[in-house]
């Protein structure tokens, strides 16, 4: 029971690069980035964990309960908000490459043109 | 290469970073029971150092102030490149929307979809304003509640406005507050310069723990991002539209 949270990040990292190895669609590509990426996400929030431990807000939260670790809660905050504006900028590439090409199969020969 | 070598190879290489890192993490200490040594040193240093009671936005703001504040350009080159990538290309033109059939009644949207976004708009805005500014107190900060903010205008979109959103393009309002909410981090990062002190030390005043104006320059940054993160969502989303409904390929004739 205590390994599930890792073993759930190796499965989620390894289906996330199946998506990107096998998939004919750059949106579907993005997606399946997403999911590589969100391993990241628990795989921080699972070893900032402390058993029975709360928010590490000391406000309303009486100080006698444990917290959990708030470095990789702001580590994780980073991870998101980069990973969204990422995905934002890949969304606007494959459009662009779709007007071009008319395709968004990520195999295909890309337009190059200087 | 052919798909059926490619994914043999990929999952050989799959499984064997599969079980490199489950080797890894058995070697990690049991889940549950870590204790990094931050954890403790920033728990026990945030109230009487910065009177600050959320640690996540201490740590984002104070602790690694200057991470976020990379982390904050990371966020305007995407949407810089994004909006780049969204322009009208050389071989494209804009074509203002037209009705394309006159003859008939355009869609009234239905008074239920138009109530729900004339009643979510004011809610969701305010949600967010709340969330930017209390970010020090509570859960949140500028990062979730300029995604907030940002999904009020959606609400426009999504109650069949979206012609107000066509009239955000280059020098409107939001793409000045998108930068300005970048530079202005940066500029309270480098105030205390003026002063000899060390980039972003927290020089205002720090306040009774627990009120709004507490805790130095957390508020003022979380403002600062606030404002970047929820003009670049709004830019980002007119300029999709615009590339959806506006911008058309020139006809080679």
């Amino acid at each position: 029971m205590n390994a599930l949270p890792f073993l759930v990040v190796v499965w989620l990292l390894v289906v996330g690069l199946y998506g990107i190895a096998t998939c004919r669609n750059s949106i579907y590509l993005v997606s399946a980035l997403f999911v590589a990426q969100s391993s990241g996400y628990l795989l921080l929030l699972s070893v900032g964990y402390v058993n029975n431990g709360t928010a590490p807000i000391t406000g309303d939260i009486p100080g006698t309960r444990i917290m959990v670790d708030p470095v990789v809660q702001a580590l994780t905050l980073t991870d998101i908000v980069v990973g969204a504006t990422v995905s934002a900028l890949l969304l606007a590439l494959a459009l662009q490459r779709h007007k071009r090409s008319g395709t968004l199969d990520p195999k295909s020969e890309p337009p190059m043109r200087g | 290469m052919n798909d059926r070598l490619r994914n043999t190879l990929f999952a050989l290489a799959a499984a064997l970073l599969a079980g490199c890192l489950v080797a890894a993490f058995t070697s990690l200490p049991t889940f549950g029971r870590q204790s990094g040594a931050y954890r403790a040193l920033v728990l026990e240093s945030m109230e009487p150092m910065r009177h600050a009671q959320q640690a996540v936005a201490a740590v984002t703001f104070d602790y690694r102030g200057f991470d976020t504040l990379a982390e904050e350009f990371i966020l305007f080159a995407a949407v810089a490149g994004g909006l780049l990538l969204l322009r009208r290309q050389e071989d494209e033109e804009t074509r203002e929307p037209t009705d394309q059939a006159p003859d008939r009644a355009g869609i009234v949207a239905a008074p239920a979809v138009l109530g729900l976004g004339v009643v979510m708009f004011p809610f969701t805005l305010l949600l967010g304003i709340y969330v930017v500014l209390h970010g020090h107190l509570t859960p949140g900060g500028g990062f979730q509640g300029g995604v907030l903010v940002a999904t009020a205008f959606y609400y426009v979109y999504l109650s069949g406005e979206y012609g107000d959103l066509l009239k955000i393009k280059r020098d409107h309002l939001a793409s000045h507050l998108e930068a300005a909410g970048a530079m202005s981090y940066a500029m309270i990062g480098a105030l205390p310069l003026l002063s000899d002190y060390h980039y972003m030390r927290n020089l205002f005043p720090l306040g009774v723990s627990g009120e709004l104006l507490s805790t130095g320059t957390l508020p003022l940054l979380n403002t600062a991002v606030g404002i970047e993160v929820a003009s670049a969502f709004v830019l980002l989303i007119a300029a999709f539209l615009r590339q959806v409904l506006v911008i058309r390929r020139e006809k080679k004739s």
